[in-house]
């Protein structure tokens, strides 16, 4: 061969050699760039994230899955159309953050269907700027460690930048605290009502649209002082869940009383039924209340401060027992020929709930259900300012949800995700990413225009257009007219309820407004003192 | 001596030819090797030398040199000139077999050969006739088509001038076997390599366990990097010992020292067919070189 075959032969493979060696050494296996591309590739699997480019299975839903304190659960999109606004990296990413399992679902399942609704209304048009918004729902089992839990998946694998939740106080200080304040994630509550969240040193990342609860305790001074003039009240129970809603309104209520209201109180503080290490049992409780009846103490009044375990609760071996309100008459009426009468119960918006009619007209005497009992029953609770677009939300809702009347805490869920969702229309569309510092920094665009514009479908596109304009708005929500205070509080209206029997037969509560913003400054409330219908105790006590 | 050409579809069939006989290591054929430049000096000094004698009339002499070189380089023409000398001689049988060798052979000067075609069937007739004619004692006849007095050439008879012909023993095709066997053996590998490694990111891409999808990924790369070393080593061995099989036997055109051209042997793949004819029989030779 020649010496010039043999060069152009080597000079070949050489060359053929480089030019494969320039072929890149790895293989591109990147999956995804957000929890959206994940939620495409593995559709229907909500605990896989985006980690370093790779669909993996969230660390936070791992150890949950090891760690039954810790579990996470939530809910992917169960319609296709959902489904695919999730899928979408294009769209809008929120959550919801509430008690739909276990024990307090009845007060998270209304309020997480009122938030889809709101959902719902906003990608029906389209969304904001052509962004929809996908959501993604989960459970706090109205549980600090699994809402927190929950909270660390949403925030630092899914990547939310807004969530409506937590329900309960307790649960919402301690997100708020340890994981979405320093994330910069904006939560609204729609039920956590505890005044501690008011002075929380939150960046302005924590609001809500539940008034708080230095209100409902106002209103349930006033109601005790109301009855020591005209019934002759001297001696209170209060007995009160011990976390940040049981302990905060309880405290405001004991304030706002003062020293010389001239009534004895005595305080009870029960375990916390929603933390599993403290170890709530309704039995033990009741017995410690009940035990206040003797001529030593013989309150004459019980103001029970708690949620669902006013009625029924979960013992100590998992089952379901009567609540604290049954178990106690029980005991009393064990040893009421020796110590005391019937008392009357002022019970927080925990009792003004269906469940409570039902067992009311169920249970028999024997179980803690003496015939008077109903008439004993009353209490406070958050009420409506308005009623205008609170009706027209509440058919939407019956219709959207299969519930069969507006549920608590509903309008203020749905009032909630509106506001999360109009906050998106203030965001510079030229940034590719924001965060919950971003959104709130819109709040005082959504608070501080002088017309209420009615909330709802319709008005979606002008409201984002006016926002995009620069323009103030102000919200008429379904639970009223949403502006804050200076330390991002809504008002409040509070109801005064008690029992009656139902046309139909049973029990069911009826209420009348109690307390409401003054119109002229909403910082100063009004009463009317004829709300409360009692205008005696049924059995005055001589004061000791 | 005309160049062999190539075409683009020769090269693919040799090209497919060659990827589709792998794993060859080596030929059959003991190596020989190819007559160097210092041969080609020889077989010049001794084909002069060889004329020198045939124009002196020194015909034994002049065959002496012209089988030496014959020796060293298988040249058709030489064996022509062999023929030739014995002619001169008057040595028939010799002649004849010189010319059905000389003929026998591929390549050779056409015009060489159409010559010798005639001189052959021209001692062959003077042969019969001389087995037919009884041969008186003392006469100095012999059958001769065409002789040649020593120092003379008839007229019209050139003296014909050594060419360099085709060589018949080729050197040994193990080096490019060697690597064109190796290099389809890479790429064959490489491409399994290639399918363990698609097998490993499809498993990679349905994995949601941490741990387990960076281990799917290790083997992702370690299957991939694999595939492309061995692809490309075997696709550059591939192609060089590909163009060193086609290569190998390129003719060049070189001027002798005596002015007579002397050339390389074209490239033997190729078909040739040879007439020959000889005492005994005559027929043709098909031939195939690759």
């Amino acid at each position: 061969m020649s010496a010039f075959c043999r060069r152009m032969t080597r000079l070949t493979a050489i060359a053929l050699f480089l030019g494969v060696g320039w072929l890149p050494a790895c293989v591109d296996l990147r999956e995804c760039d957000c929890y959206q591309d994940c939620q495409k590739r593995f559709g229907g699997m909500w605990s896989v994230v985006c980690k370093d480019g790779s669909c993996v299975k969230s660390d936070v839903v791992k150890l949950g899955e090891s760690d039954e304190t810790q579990k996470v659960n939530c809910l992917a999109p169960d319609q296709d159309e959902d489904k695919a606004v999730l899928q979408d990296s294009h769209n809008y990413l929120v959550a919801t953050l509430l008690p739909v399992g276990g024990t307090f679902d009845w007060l998270g399942k209304p309020m997480q269907a009122a938030a889809e609704l709101a959902i719902e209304e906003f990608n029906r048009v389209g969304g904001i700027d052509g962004r929809k918004f996908g959501l993604l729902r989960c459970d706090t089992a109205g549980d600090v460690k699994r809402g927190t839990a929950a909270a660390r998946f949403l925030v630092e694998d899914v990547g939310v930048k807004a969530i409506v939740g937590p329900a309960f106080s307790g649960v919402a200080l301690n997100v708020a605290q340890n994981v979405t304040i320093p994330n910069g994630v904006l939560t609204i509550s729609p039920s956590a009502s505890s005044p501690a969240i008011t002075d929380l040193a939150d960046n302005d990342l924590v609001w809500r649209t539940v008034p708080s609860d230095a209100l409902q305790g106002k209103a349930m001074a006033a109601l005790l002082r109301s009855l020591t003039q005209t019934a002759g009240l001297q001696r209170v129970l209060i007995a009160f869940k011990g976390d940040a809603y049981g302990r905060g309104l309880s405290g405001v209520l004991k304030d706002e009383l003062g020293a010389d209201s001239g009534i004895t109180l005595e305080e009870l503080e029960y375990a916390d039924p929603g933390d599993a290490t403290q170890g709530f049992d309704p039995t033990q409780v009741a017995a410690e209340i009940a035990g206040k009846q003797d001529p030593a103490h013989d309150p004459q009044m019980v103001v029970l401060i708690g949620t669902s375990e006013v009625y029924e609760a979960t013992d100590t071996t998992g089952n379901t027992v009567n609540g604290l309100i049954f178990q106690t008459e029980k005991q009393w009426s064990n040893t009421l020929a020796t110590h005391s009468a019937p008392i009357l119960w002022v019970v927080s918006e925990g009792g003004k709930n269906d469940r409570l009619m039902e067992m009311l007209d169920a249970l028999p005497a024997a179980e803690g259900n003496p015939a008077d009992l109903a008439g004993r029953l009353f209490g406070t609770a958050p009420g409506s300012l308005e009623a205008k677009n609170r009706s027209s939300f509440e058919q939407r809702f019956i219709a959207f949800s299969g519930y069969q009347k507006l549920e608590v805490y509903a309008p203020e869920a749905y009032d909630a995700m509106y506001l999360i969702g109009y906050l998106h229309a203030t965001l510079d569309s030229s940034s590719g990413t924001y965060s919950g510092v971003d959104l709130v920094a819109g709040m005082p665009s959504l608070t501080s225009g002088t017309v209420p514009i009615d909330i709802g479908a319709p008005q979606i596109s002008s409201v984002a257009e006016k926002l995009h304009a620069g323009q103030s708005i102000l919200i008429a929500g379904a639970s009223g007219v949403l502006h804050f205070d200076a330390k991002g509080d809504p008002p409040g209206a509070i109801d005064f309820y008690w029992v009656i029997q139902a046309p139909e037969g049973g029990f069911t509560y009826q209420s009348k407004l109690f307390m409401w913003p003054d119109e002229d400054d909403p910082q100063l409330y009004q009463q009317d003192p004829t709300a409360i219908p009692v205008t005696e105790l049924p059995h005055p006590y001589p004061a000791n | 001596m005309k160049e062999r050409k190539w075409t683009m579809g020769r090269f693919v069939v040799a090209l497919a030819y060659a990827i589709a006989v792998f794993g060859l290591s080596s030929a059959v054929a003991k190596p020989v090797a190819a007559p160097t430049d210092e041969d080609f000096a020889k077989v010049e000094a001794l084909y002069a030398e060889g004329i020198s004698y045939y124009k002196a009339g020194a015909y034994d002499q002049a065959i002496e040199r012209f089988k030496s070189a014959f020796r060293i380089y298988q040249e058709p023409n030489l064996m022509y000139n062999i023929a030739r000398c014995y002619e001169a001689l008057g040595d028939v049988e010799q002649a004849i077999g010189g010319y059905s060798d000389f003929l026998s052979l591929p390549e050779g000067n056409p015009d060489a050969r159409q010559k010798a075609t005639e001189k052959l069937k021209a001692l062959m007739r003077a042969r019969e006739q001389a087995r037919a004619v009884p041969i008186s004692p003392g006469s100095n006849q012999t059958p001769s088509a065409d002789t040649t007095q020593p120092g003379t050439t008839r007229p019209g008879q050139s003296v014909v001038t050594v060419e360099a012909g085709p060589s018949v023993r080729h050197a040994s095709r193990w080096p490019e076997w060697t690597l064109i066997g190796a290099g389809a053996a890479s790429v064959v590998l490489g491409g399994v390599f290639v399918y363990l490694k698609d097998q490993a990111v499809d498993d990679f891409h349905a994995e949601t366990d941490s741990q387990k999808k960076q281990d799917q990924k290790d083997a992702v790369n370690q299957f991939h990097a694999s595939s492309i070393a061995l692809l490309s080593i075997g696709g550059a061995a591939l192609i060089s010992g590909g163009l060193m099989f086609l290569l190998r036997d390129v003719r060049i055109s070189k001027p002798a020292p005596n002015g007579a051209s002397l050339q390389r042997p074209p490239s033997s793949l190729q078909w040739q067919i040879s007439p020959w004819l000889s005492r005994q029989a005559a027929g043709g030779a098909v031939r195939w070189e690759f």
